[in-house]
């Protein structure tokens, strides 16, 4: 009797045990490992013209080794949803979707441990390509209005709750398809839009919006397309086409190190067209991979010793799936410090030699007819004009978060080059450049400008105190 | 309850709850001092990370601390069965079998040893005693010291003649080169070097020594610095030439090709001039190599090996294969060597021209012209040989307390030598790791030892705010502890705050250090980091008659013609020892139109000599001209009065004073001079 009434209590033990971790885990499936994909229709897929977002796009999820056995679309519920990015610890979704058809595309979170979506922005304007910064923050893409009825996209950055939102880019472009890298900043693809529009390049600026310049760019017939990878080995993975409408091309690498000069196309080789890659880890890579012009990009392992499409992983008849991104766990990227100061109105902007351009690559270091002049330009006016020094230095204060370009003039106020691209500096940020065009990869020559030496030359700058900071 | 139980339940409560009061309260002003001591920036309540870790002496000093060798060079025997390495911290020479890859012995040498040079005979081998001021003589067959030789101060770098008859000997405190007779064992000349000279090299014909110097040669201020490489004679033993590197400073280590074409330095190039408004791009600072072309009418240039993205600091030692295709560049400050393709560099400089060099030595894409690969190492590697067929490439690896073996065809890492040092990495020596690995700054681009080079500074003068306002000269770290504040305005209170946010927000201008590795760091800075010997200080305290005179003046409280000198303005009052400083802020007349503050802090003035350029802008470029440019008004103390002898005299006396340990024993034999009748 007492020998039943102990495995009566020991089964009973046992259940309550088994429920508890049950109701503790929430019975939750463990993503890691799976991949994240957008698939949109066929018919979506070739009408649509904006290939940041796609109306009727859902997003899914399947585990490489099983991918039949284990598809399951996670926003059946969405009018349309895509753009996804896995948090630093594998648990956590960020996307952009809309919830009908007439709704702006809005940022959402969704925990894989329970697949409940919960909204981030409430913008009165789209809002896409989020991606995660390290410390609680995303970046994402939202639009903007722009001279001449165009419409731009600008980098915004926001708490995981929302608040916080604060614009961090200032110029007439299309930003979009931001990662972020290891080293803390936010790799986007950037067009200009206004007053003409480019072929678009990567651009590197820190999470605060300062220091935005060049990361990459292709030559003038080639079309960058999506968002960039960064290889665990440091290398940069990106798309590159030569036909605007192709809806993908070739995988591309580029080294951190020297991404200006270090392009190889690693698929130039293979027929079809690629539309995104992810590395799983060092071995594993998957790409988004479409084989000819009539049929549907699908989602393939990929071998990256020798340049190949290996098996197809996964593909949903009359749909193609133009996105994905492992679930899996990375380091966080460095939480870089920020010196903006809201509170104040201006930015400063210093440059050590006007003087100094290098015109093209085979020409070499070339110093240009003698600049005496620098004209501002603003989006519809001219800010002001400085007097360079006799060392081509000149230094101005403008006002912050305003976008605008240099112009060079010469003794006969003559112009000389320009109008450069678009620049802004963020309030207290201190920009600095070598010269006019110069070669990026040019380092400053250890001198002290004549510039640095006086107040900056304010230019419709709002006046405040000098800040004095320090070490 | 009885009356007796009533009572003992009342203390207990009163007991438990006077602990809890302050526990309470003690937790409150904990976390408050914590809060002061790292400006507000969170801090874990740790009593050990300030008051246990930084300690220098005491049991829990001796029991937290460990004794590493940290060895810094190497050399190979010739049959290629024996490598020789200068334990620096260890003060030992470590010979290891490499047959058995087992240390064979270890020899207690001098103080602090820097590198081993092997006769060409290999019966004797040479190690310099940088606080020793002395070579110990190796006999190699039995391992032991059979001689000791003296020095100028400081012998760092050696080079040797190929008949192995004189020994070439940079003084890097002295700033001169010591040509010793090897027969002789003397001395016989004393060669005045450039600034801080450290790496020495023959030239394959034996015509030549080249000696390479680390800090700049006095400039005007405000101009880039110029660091000076000279060439001796070996056959008349007299200066030969005096080369410069324009902005260009650290020059660690020297070697020449075997074809004797090309004279190769390590080289860092600061950006010290340019308003620090961003560090991406390179525009902090730049590493790279100096080249003489010896047969283009010794032609310089400068090339840097960092990437755009990726920079590689802290260059200390260039070794060249035998055949002189090859360089391996080991950097400390980011744990790789930079393999360089010589032959690559030879073709460039076969058709640049001057125009050109001034394009490479600025451009961050020259180094994929030449550079072959980078080599991953252990913790700050230094001193490289390699094996005599130049396969092996053996580092000494500082912080490891061992010597790695790479594999130079496949750069296949082969193994690691255990030198026999400890194991445990206690929290000051992971401090060490941090503080010379530029891991902490954006892109790597530079680490603390970069302008603290052994914990010192490197002679220049940074505009950190990028206003061309309040500019900064950069201070020593040796021998802080008991001279907060920190920085030139005195606002840091603790070294702590110095590292801290701040540091991240405009230094490294990336994540600051966690607490963990703050704590590591500070106390690395406070335990580790001090002056070495002073060569003018004599440490029984006796004093020159110079030095003597200097004193006088140094403490005088009337002028020449007999004015009192007010106590504030007296020079003992505001630097007293044992570090000459009496920790505060003072208007002493040096305010620039560009400072935005007048008060400065008092700086210590251990080992001063070695610390040019002066003030807080670095405008003075020597003592001497902290007072005949920078005092019109004797503020800066009453100098003005005095004849030319006796400000000569005090300054012989600023550059005695030492490391502030010394003077702990030192107040009895002052009170020898204080009735001197030596006066003016």
């Amino acid at each position: 009797m007492m020998k039943k009434g102990s495995i009566v209590i020991s089964v009973a033990i046992l259940i309550v045990i088994a429920i508890s971790l049950i109701m503790m885990t929430g019975g939750r499936k463990d993503f890691s490992g799976n991949i994240l994909i957008t698939f949109v229709p066929e018919d979506v897929f070739s009408s649509n013209s904006d290939p940041n977002l796609y109306s009727g796009s859902q997003l899914a999820i399947l585990d490489p080794q099983d991918p039949s056995g284990s598809f399951q679309i996670l926003t059946d519920n969405f009018f349309a949803a895509m753009s996804p990015q896995v948090s630093y610890d594998g648990k956590r979704v960020l996307f952009t979707g809309k919830m009908s058809e007439e709704d702006f595309w809005q940022i959402f979170e969704m925990d894989l441990d329970n697949l409940k979506p919960r909204q981030i922005t409430s913008r009165d304007a789209d809002c896409f390509d989020p991606a995660y910064l390290s410390c609680c923050k995303i970046v994402f893409s939202s639009n903007t209005s722009l001279p001449n009825f165009k419409i731009g996209a600008a980098l915004f950055t926001s708490n995981l709750d929302g608040t916080a939102e604060s614009q961090i880019t200032h110029h007439p472009h299309y930003d979009a398809s931001s990662v972020v890298l290891a080293d803390g900043k936010i790799l986007t693809l950037t067009q200009s839009i206004y007053p003409a529009q480019n072929n678009g390049y990567y651009m590197s600026l820190r999470p605060d919006g300062t220091m935005a310049e060049m990361f990459f760019k292709g030559s003038n017939r080639y079309h960058l397309y999506g968002r960039a990878l960064e290889t665990q080995s440091g290398n940069i993975l990106l798309i590159e086409s030569t036909d605007v409408d192709r809806k993908g091309g070739d995988l591309i690498k580029i080294s951190y190190a020297r991404p200006l000069h270090s392009k190889e196309n690693l698929t130039g080789h293979i027929k079809g067209c690629f539309l995104s890659i992810s590395e799983m880890n060092s071995n594993t890579y998957y790409v988004c991979y479409r084989p000819g012009a009539n049929e549907f990009t699908g989602l393939y392992s990929y071998n990256m010793s020798d340049n190949s499409v290996g098996e197809v992983i996964y593909s949903i008849p009359g749909n193609h799936i133009i996105e994905h991104v492992a679930v899996t766990v990375r380091n966080q990227p460095r939480q870089l410090p920020s010196r903006v100061d809201n509170s104040l109105p201006n930015g400063y902007f210093l440059c050590m030699n006007s003087n100094t351009s290098y015109v093209t690559q085979n020409e070499g270091f070339n110093s240009i007819s003698k600049i005496r002049k620098v004209e501002i330009l603003g989006l519809e006016k001219i800010i002001g004009e400085v007097e360079v020094e006799t060392d081509g230095s000149f230094y101005i204060e403008i006002t912050a978060d305003t976008p605008v370009r240099f112009l060079t003039k010469g003794e006969d106020n003559e112009v000389l080059s320009g109008p450069s691209s678009w620049v802004w500096v963020r309030p207290n940020e201190r920009r600095s450049c070598i010269g006019c065009h110069e070669d990026r990869e040019l380092v400053p020559e250890n001198v002290v400008p004549l510039a640095i030496n006086k107040e900056p030359v304010s230019l419709g700058a709002t006046p405040q105190q000098g800040y004095s900071g320090g070490h | 309850m009885g009356k007796k139980h009533k009572n003992i339940r009342n203390v207990i409560l009163i007991l438990a709850g006077a602990v809890i009061v302050i526990l309470g309260a003690g937790y409150k002003w904990s976390e408050r001092h914590v809060y002061y001591y790292n400006a507000g920036q969170p801090h874990p309540i740790n009593c050990a990370s300030c008051h246990v870790y930084p300690q220098r002496d005491g049991f829990l000093a001796e029991f937290l601390n460990e004794d590493y060798l940290s060895p810094v060079n190497v050399a190979i025997s010739k049959d290629q069965k024996t490598l020789y390495v200068t334990a620096q911290e260890g003060n030992k020479l470590v010979v290891v079998d490499l047959e058995s890859q087992t240390v064979k012995k270890t020899i207690d040498v001098g103080l602090f040893p820097h590198s081993i040079l092997l006769h060409p005979d290999e019966e004797l081998g040479y190690v310099t005693n940088q606080w020793s001021n002395s070579i110990s003589v190796i006999d190699l067959i039995n391992l032991e010291i059979i001689d000791t030789l003296g020095t100028g101060y400081g012998p760092s770098g050696m080079s040797i003649d190929q008949e192995g008859k004189f020994l070439y000997v940079t003084n890097t405190y002295s700033s001169n080169l010591s040509i010793i007779d090897l027969e002789s064992g003397e001395e016989i000349r004393r060669l005045n070097t450039g600034n801080n000279p450290m790496g020495a090299a023959v030239s394959p014909d034996g015509n030549s020594v080249f000696v390479c110097s680390r800090r700049t040669i006095p400039i005007p201020f405000r101009t880039p610095p110029k660091t000076e490489l000279t060439v001796a004679n070996t056959k008349t033993q007299r200066v030969d030439d005096r080369k410069f590197f324009v902005s260009a400073h650290i020059m660690e280590n020297i070697a020449i090709t075997p074809s004797g074409d090309l004279t190769i330095v390590t080289l860092v190039r600061p950006k010290n001039l340019v308003p620090s408004t961003q560090i991406e791009r390179g525009w902090m600072m730049n590493q790279g190599i100096g080249i003489i072309e010896n047969n283009n009418e010794g032609r310089l240039s400068q090339f840097i090996l960092d990437d755009p993205n990726a920079y590689y600091p802290d260059p200390f030692d260039i070794v060249i294969s035998n055949d002189g295709k090859r360089g391996y560049i080991s950097h400390s400050g980011v744990d790789k060597i930079t393999v360089i393709d010589i032959d690559a560099i030879r073709e460039i400089l076969a058709t640049a021209s001057e125009e050109d060099l001034k394009l490479f030595s600025n451009h961050l894409g020259i180094s994929d012209q030449f550079v072959i690969t980078r080599i991953s190492t252990g913790s700050s590697p230094k001193g490289m040989t390699l094996s005599s067929d130049g396969s092996i490439l053996y580092v000494a690896e500082r912080l490891e307390d061992r010597v790695s073996m790479t594999d130079t065809r496949s750069f296949d890492f082969i193994g690691n030598l255990d030198l026999g040092g400890p194991k445990k990495i206690s929290v000051t020596r992971k401090g060490a790791k941090l503080f010379t690995n530029a891991g902490h700054t954006f892109q790597n681009q530079y680490s603390c030892y970069s302008c603290h080079p052994d914990g010192h500074e490197d002679g220049l003068t940074y505009d950190l705010t990028g206003q061309g306002r309040n500019l900064a000269n950069v201070q020593t770290l040796r021998d802080l502890s008991g001279t907060a504040p920190f920085k030139w305005i005195g606002t840091n209170v603790s070294v702590y705050m110095q590292c801290g946010m701040r540091f991240s927000k405009f230094v490294t201008r990336t994540e600051a250090f966690a607490p963990d590795d703050l704590d590591a760091v500070v106390a690395y800075i406070m335990r580790d980091l001090t002056h070495p010997p002073n060569p003018f200080q004599d440490l029984e305290g006796e004093l020159t008659p110079a030095q003597l005179r200097g004193k006088v003046i140094y403490e005088r409280t009337t002028t020449n013609d007999g004015r009192e000198i007010p106590v504030e303005n007296q020079c003992i009052t505001c630097h007293p020892p044992p570090n000459f400083t009496n920790l505060l802020a003072a208007d002493v007349g040096t305010k620039k139109e560009i400072d935005d503050y007048y008060l400065f802090d008092s700086p210590n003035l251990n080992n001063v000599y070695e610390s040019a350029p002066y003030l807080h802008d670095g405008s003075a470029a020597t003592l001497e001209e902290i007072w005949t440019k920078f005092n019109d008004h004797d503020l800066h103390g009453v100098a003005n009065d005095m004849t030319k002898n006796q400000l000569n005299d005090m300054i012989e006396y600023l550059k005695s004073f030492g490391a502030a340990h010394t003077y702990t024993n030192m107040k009895t034999k002052e009170a020898k001079y204080e009735n001197s009748s030596e006066k003016y």
